[in-house]
């Protein structure tokens, strides 16, 4: 009976040890390589889709149903009841302006939080941010993810450039939030336009370091930062931080957070154009020095019809073309950042079909 | 890009888990086995020796009688017979009744006639005679050779035994917050047991939504609403196995054995993580020793719409449009030609008005029920078989006229299989097989949305179908009306006809599931017990549909009266030829539940009652993925849980009791997977107190409990939203494209990367705190009952969206955290009295209230210091916000002194007979900061059953009223805004009229400002569309729920059909509603345009042989 005692004790003691140690991993149900965040930066080809993932944040202006430039002025009428060529006429949100609807309560073309035909700057800045928090960890050629890095450091001060060019005053982020942090943190405080300023010039200034000069993969990578594209936009930028719409500028004295700052400065400050100077000059060096020049219209590619020669161009055509052909040429050595964002086929009968937008800078 | 290559090895059930499990369950049985096979051998032994054994025996125990010392020496070879018959108190033979002879192991049991025979060797010996449900009794049988002996019903015994989570205890000592609900008491003419909670129990707040067959849960909760996640509803076990709503509702409520609803943390503590919405305990029926017990239950009843809504007739109709139409300046819609020729009955299709009410729907629908079942056995094996089949028509008409039948035809058939094997005097197994299978044909789209669509149709615009025009006399397709309205050859109208003959939905669902018991009792109050149980669900759809083809008029010739029709969808192609339509994803899932507990009681010194229950669970649940599958919703979900109890007793007047969960679900974080759930109460039961004696037969029971403890909820997010700790990305998203290179397009894009879901590590799970303190009273021998009960709900860590996250954070999805929390609180009680007045007259009643409610008190809201009355700290979590209407502009002038409401937006426009609000913070415009909490929440907060039952002789009669109280709800004015032209993926449509309305709106004639409706317009004016006080209205109600006559045949006549007990019985559902509110069944609230509920008339007859 004894020994059927102790039996009995011994096999339940067994037991519930089995029960005890049994899988923890039985609740482990997740396999170990789902994709993830840090998926994305396993190797070099997927972390290469990740930096096309900060590209595709650039503004829609390739897409003329999205660019103010076209129809936000009343430069240009649609006709609604011949839409077929151009679109559903909703999608012109850029009409709307022309037509008096831009409003307070949902603005078109919001840049802010990506609405109404704007594409949201701050989603392109996470992305940046997750970029170069975990680019260092993938295995690749150093010179590749210096280049890399600093594409991702361009974009992120592109993107802020925009906001600050449109809203003035922004909230900025040089690090990710957490996204579980407390509703105070959450809420960030619109930093002051000289603040604005001088975050955004360092950043473009701290990405043209490890930037090419020129683009030499012409057929795959052309439409990528270089290094005058960050000396330029930083000489943008700088130029308007000393205008007057920026510098001393008593209609926003009233612009004011719930501290009390002042977020638009209202002393004039001379110096800062000093510092525009300062930074145009050193805009075109680097221009110089990346085989950029101004346009030529090249005759020579012009169809003459039979018995007229070169010479026999007026020079006012020429000058015309000059002009034309300085916009609507795709690539030429006068520009120094061109957006491949969002191209279009528009359905326009010349030549040169393919319309897209230029940052222009005539140096 | 980097694939997922392989699955983890441990995927499914841990292979080292189920080897060790199956391995150590063995062991283990082999082991018990192996004693208690011993212990019978030895037993057998013992008996087997000659009466010299039994002598010695005697001679130890101290004679009782002198003559027992006398009979030593005669007993040694003489056996007695002794033979008797055991009946209760009405003469009904008692079979299984058990027999000792006192002091040794000398037994039998009653046949089936209550007859029993026994041999013993001391014809002085006492009989111990018991029976459950009855006083036992010791006899002695005085040398008599015939013992007959009557038994006496013991009522506290009845209800000895309590159950609670994973076990059973005795009634007396339970502290925790459960009611046990009479199966009885849930009996009501519907194939749905959810529809029957509501106002009978209390704790339970339960409203029925809607009426459609297949479709019609009832919403219920226990104790109120307190989380606003995802999960609000309670776990529901099914003999032991998680189970889901739909599977509680086709219940047949003759299965059910007990039916017990957890409340407090200390009845749900030991579930863990998953008790803290409370838990519904069901435990089917099991077979009782004795004779086979038939019962046969038929039941057929009528069921109609509670309340028809109801609509204005086609000439009002376009008389108010027309109406309209001059309100914005427009022309008019229909000519008063057009409107004297629908008066005149001119020609019904040129002139088309059509009551889609009474085209599509029938006043009434029958159904039936049936159910059989039958249990028994003996002493080795009992058994209980049932079978349920029921038919819900609905009140859909089937057209004949047309190809297709699309009324609604749902049969559901149940069979459900318990039984209980003795494999050895200590070892029960208990094998179930259950299947429930539905089979259910009706229209394309659901039932209710036919409703919806009528709501949508203008009386006017076209007829249903038109007869034949000279050009289709020989067409045998349905030639359906459309067009007209603003686009008068469009042909994308729904047409409600069209829509219920168009085609059909079947579907088929079934249920199977498969359990396994073995119960082993190691040694005196200690036993082992391990469950099995698996599930299987699935549920498909097929749908088929023609292609309707639409006419409209294209040239009506008065003189002649007849007219033309034109083709209008001839492009679509349609074809009166049934074709497969798309039918929507297939459901299957799949179930594996193993538990092992192990249970000791035992009673020290007759004043220590200890008790200690420790359980082991391991369930597995694998679904189809669905529509939006992804890796991570298509993974199994599992969870492991120990829980245990300890109860200590003391001399059955104090009592104490301490649980715990523990458990771990696959969905969170390594760090945050177990949560631990303690819980802890206390019972005073004053009334079996010494000094409380002289009172006793006055107040029988008098106790006091309270509950204390944490309870858990893992149910939060969805089936796509499970492993919040991982981020969820597609490495080839196409709208994250970029493109480089000289050529366009070039070769130099590459899709980017798409955030789905950002990983959070903290996620975790609900936790409640819960307190319950209880009293309960018993009055002249329980003759009445009382229990009340004070209960709060703590919870923390609600899972929630985080509301305002600011763009600069640029995120592209939305995110969760444990950031909320709310707090519930209330009172609940129950009463019962029960009177046998006489033999023949006896009288109960009994009612019960639930009082809960809740509010918030941490919500990740914007800062409203400036506009206090928007912030939902304090608030009622299912409070609602919006505008204080004062009443409609009288006239210009009127709106230009009033504060500018909603901007200068362009949509929203308005002028005099629209609404005028209140300008809250008198900062003269009407806008979001002016929104404030307005009405009851949209979940009652009070719900309240009041029941009597009545019986004389043979006659017994029951009525039972449940009523509702503290809710609101809205008339949707976007949804009934008369004339206003939609279009979404159901089609097209112009509104129809309420009747209510045509009566009640304001007009240039009559400018009331407190009219119902504000000024009618044919374009939807946004002002008076906003959530506001205009169209709230109170949801309580009084609802006479059931009215039931029944007739038990007499005694005599039932015999000589060899019956038992044969009752017929009528019966009433939902018969009459006192409510401050007419147009639709207010127990609908919102929910309008709905299959309607039901009001049913029931004929039942139910026989036990």
């Amino acid at each position: 009976m004894k020994t059927k005692i102790n039996f009995i004790k011994v096999f339940a003691l067994v037991f519930t040890t089995f029960l005890v140690s049994s899988c923890d991993d039985y609740l482990d149900i997740v396999p170990d390589d789902i994709a993830t965040i840090a998926d994305a930066f396993d190797d070099e080809n997927s972390a290469k889709s990740y930096l096309y993932t900060c590209y595709s944040w650039m503004p829609n202006l390739g897409n003329q149903a999205n660019n103010p430039t076209f129809y936000a002025g009343d430069e240009v009428l649609i006709d609604p009841r011949n839409l077929s060529g151009i679109g559903n006429l909703t999608n012109i949100r850029m009409w709307d302006i022309a037509l008096g609807e831009q409003n307070v309560d949902t603005p078109i073309a919001d840049y802010w939080i990506g609405a109404n035909g704007g594409k949201s700057m701050y989603n392109g800045i996470r992305d940046c941010n997750i970029f170069l928090e975990n680019i260092d960890k993938v295995i690749m050629d150093e010179n590749e993810r210096l280049r890399w890095k600093s594409e991702a450091k361009f974009l992120k001060a592109y993107y802020h450039f925009y906001l600050f060019r449109m809203y003035g005053p922004i909230i900025l982020v040089p690090k990710n939030i957490d996204i579980d942090a407390p509703t105070s943190e959450l809420q960030q405080y619109r930093a002051t336009v000289d603040t604005c300023v001088s975050y955004i010039s360092d950043l473009f200034e701290e990405a043209a370091n490890g930037l090419p000069y020129i683009i030499s993969d012409r057929a795959l990578e052309l439409g990528r930062a270089t290094k005058i594209a960050a000396f330029a936009l930083r000489a943008r930028l700088l130029t308007y931080a000393a205008s007057p719409l920026y510098n001393g500028n008593g209609d926003y004295a009233s612009l004011k957070d719930n501290r009390g700052t002042q977020l638009f400065p209202q002393d004039y400050d001379e110096n800062k154009w000093q510092i525009a100077v300062d930074a145009c000059k050193l805009a075109i060096e680097v221009a110089d020095a990346s085989n950029t020049s101004l346009f030529e219209f090249d005759a020579t590619s012009i169809l003459l019809p039979s018995g007229t020669a070169i010479t026999d161009i007026p020079e006012e055509i020429i000058n015309v073309l000059t002009i034309q052909q300085s916009l609507s040429e795709r690539w030429t050595n006068e520009k120094l950042f061109v957006s491949t964002e969002d191209l279009q086929y528009p359905d326009c009968k010349d030549k040169h079909r393919q319309g897209h937008i230029q940052i222009l800078l005539r140096t | 890009m980097k694939k997922i290559l392989y699955q983890k090895k441990t995927d499914y059930l841990c292979p080292n888990l189920t080897l060790k499990t199956a391995v150590s369950t063995f062991f283990l049985f082999v082991t018990l086995f192996t004693v208690q096979a011993n212990s019978i051998l030895k037993r057998t032994a013992k008996i087997s020796l000659d009466s010299n054994t039994i002598k010695t025996k005697e001679f130890t125990n101290a004679p009782e009688h002198k003559s027992d010392f006398h009979s030593i020496y005669t007993i040694s070879s003489q056996e007695y017979i002794i033979k008797g018959r055991i009946v209760d108190e009405d003469n009904v033979p008692l079979p299984g009744v058990s027999i000792l002879v006192k002091d040794t192991s000398i037994g039998t049991s009653t046949d089936f006639d209550g007859n029993y025979t026994l041999k013993v060797t001391d014809h002085n010996a006492i009989l111990i005679i018991s029976y459950i449900g009855f006083k036992s009794k010791k006899v002695n049988i005085n040398t008599r050779s015939t013992v007959n002996i009557v038994l006496q019903e013991d009522v506290n015994t009845l209800d000895d035994v309590t159950v609670v989570a994973f076990g059973t205890q005795k009634k007396e000592s339970v502290i925790a917050a459960i009611t046990t609900v009479k199966p009885e008491d849930l009996r009501i003419p519907s194939s749905n047991l959810t529809t029957a909670f509501a106002g009978k129990i209390p704790g339970i707040i339960s409203y029925q939504r809607s009426g459609e067959p297949g479709a019609n849960n009832a919403e219920f909760f226990i104790r109120g609403v307190t989380t606003f996640g995802y999960a609000t509803s309670p776990l529901i076990l099914i003999d032991g196995i998680e189970s889901t709503k739909e599977d509680l509702s086709r219940i047949e409520v003759e299965d059910i054995g007990s039916f017990s609803v957890m409340k407090d943390a200390t009845a749900a503590a030991l579930y863990g993580s998953r008790g803290a919405n409370g838990v519904i305990l069901v435990n089917t029926k099991e077979g009782k020793e004795g004779k086979a017990k038939f019962s046969i239950k038929y039941e057929s009843s009528i069921s109609s719409n509670t309340r028809d809504i109801e609509y204005a007739d086609p000439i009002t109709y376009m008389n108010l449009f027309n109406e309209a139409r001059v309100n914005e300046g427009a022309p008019l819609q229909f000519t008063q030609n057009h409107i004297d020729a629908v008066r005149n009955g001119t020609n019904k299709y040129a002139f088309p008005s059509t009551d889609w009410n009474q085209l599509l729907f029938r006043d009434f629908a029958v159904n039936q029920r049936a159910n059989i079942n039958i249990s028994g056995g003996g002493k080795i094996a009992r058994y209980y078989l049932s079978g349920t089949y029921s038919h819900d028509s609905g009140i859909l008409k089937s057209d004949n006229s047309n190809n297709v039948n699309s009324g609604i035809s749902l049969n559901k058939i149940q069979i459900r299989s318990n039984n209980n094997i003795q494999v050895t005097p200590t070892t029960e197994a208990k094998v179930s097989f259950y299947v429930a299978l539905d089979d259910y044909k009706g229209p394309l789209n659901s039932a209710s949305s036919l409703f919806d669509k009528i709501r949508r149709t203008s009386p006017v615009q076209f007829p249903a179908f038109y007869a034949p025009d000279e050009a289709n006399k020989y067409a045998n397709q349905i030639l359906f009306g459309n067009g007209g309205g603003t686009d008068p050859n469009a042909s994308n109208y729904i047409n409600p006809y069209a829509e219920a003959s168009k085609g059909f939905k079947q579907y088929t669902r079934s249920k199977m599931s498969l359990q396994i018991n073995l119960e082993q009792k190691i040694s005196e109050g200690f036993k082992a017990r391990f469950k099995g149980g698996y599930d299987r669900y699935s549920y498909f759809a097929i749908n088929r549909a023609f292609q309707p083809f639409y006419y409209n008029i294209s040239s009506y010739d008065k003189y002649a009266n007849t007219y033309t029709l034109n083709w209008l969808n001839e492009e679509d192609n349609p074809e009166d030829a049934i074709e497969f339509a798309p039918s929507g994803n297939p459901d299957v899932n799949t179930r594996l539940y193993l538990e092992f507990a192990l249970n000791y009681n035992k009673t020290i010194n007759e004043k220590h009652d200890i008790g200690a229950t420790l359980v082991y669970n391991a369930s597995e649940r694998l679904k189809v993925p669905g529509a939006s599958a992804s890796l991570q919703s298509s993974l199994a979900a599992r969870n492991i849980g120990y829980a245990g109890r300890f109860t200590y007793a003391y001399d059955n007047r104090y009592f104490s009791e301490i649980n715990f969960g523990y458990n771990g679900s696959e969905r969170f974080s390594k760090n945050h997977r177990f949560g631990f759930f303690p819980s802890i109460g206390v019972g005073w039961t004053i009334s079996n107190e010494t000094f409380w004696e002289p009172l006793v037969d006055i107040v029988n029971k008098f106790k006091i409990t309270s509950t204390f403890g944490l309870v858990g909820n893992d149910n939060i997010g969805g089936s796509n939203n499970r492993f919040f700790y991982l981020s969820e990305i597609d490495l080839n998203n196409g709208s994250r494209n970029a493109q480089f290179g000289e050529e366009f397009p070039g070769e130099g894009g590459l899709n980017g990367v798409g955030i789905t879901r950002y990983a959070n590590e903290n996620i975790t799970w609900e936790t409640a705190e819960k307190l319950d303190i209880g009293l309960q009273i018993g009055l002249f021998n329980n003759k009445f009952d009382l229990e009340m009960h004070y209960f709060s709900d703590l919870r923390r860590d609600i899972f929630l969206r985080r509301s305002e996250v600011p763009a600069s954070l640029g995120l592209t999805t939305q995110v969760f955290a444990n950031s909320g929390s709310a707090k519930s609180s209330g009172i609940e009680g129950r009463f019962t009295f029960n009177n046998q007045i006489n033999e023949d007259f006896w009288i109960q009643a009994t009612g019960n209230f639930t009082y809960a409610t809740s509010k918030y008190l941490e919500y990740d809201e914007p800062d409203y210091s400036e506009t206090p009355w928007r912030s939902r700290i304090g608030n009622s979590v299912r409070q609602q916000y919006g505008y204080v209407a004062e009443r409609l502009f009288i006239d210009e002038n009127d709106v230009a002194n009033a504060p500018q409401q909603f901007g200068r937006t362009p949509n929203i426009q308005y002028g005099q007979g629209d609404l005028k609000y209140k300008d809250i913070n008198g900062d003269d415009q009407i806008n979001a900061a002016d929104q404030v909490p307005i009405g009851n929440p949209t979940s009652p907060e009070l719900n309240y059953g009041l029941g009597l039952s009545v019986g004389y002789k043979n006659w017994d009669f029951n009525v039972f009223l449940n009523g509702i109280g503290q809710t609101s709800f809205w008339i949707n004015s976007e949804q009934t805004n008369p004339f206003s032209e939609s279009e979404n993926n159901g089609g097209r449509s112009i509104n129809n009229l309420l009747k209510v309305y045509a009566a009640d709106h304001w007009s240039t004639e009559n400018r009331n400002s407190y009219a119902l409706w504000p000024k009618l317009t044919t374009q939807p004016v946004q002002n008076n569309l906003v959530q506001s006080t205009w169209f709230l209205r109170d949801g309580a109600f009084l609802r006479l729920r059931s009215l039931e006559i029944g007739y038990t045949l007499p005694k005599n006549v039932t015999k000589k059909l060899n019956m038992s007990k044969a009752r017929l019985y009528f019966s009433g559902n939902n018969l009459y509603t006192w409510s401050k509110f007419d147009l639709w069944d207010i127990e609908q609230g919102g929910n309008a345009f709905n299959y309607p509920n039901q009001k049913v008339l029931n004929l039942g007859i139910r026989l036990n042989f």
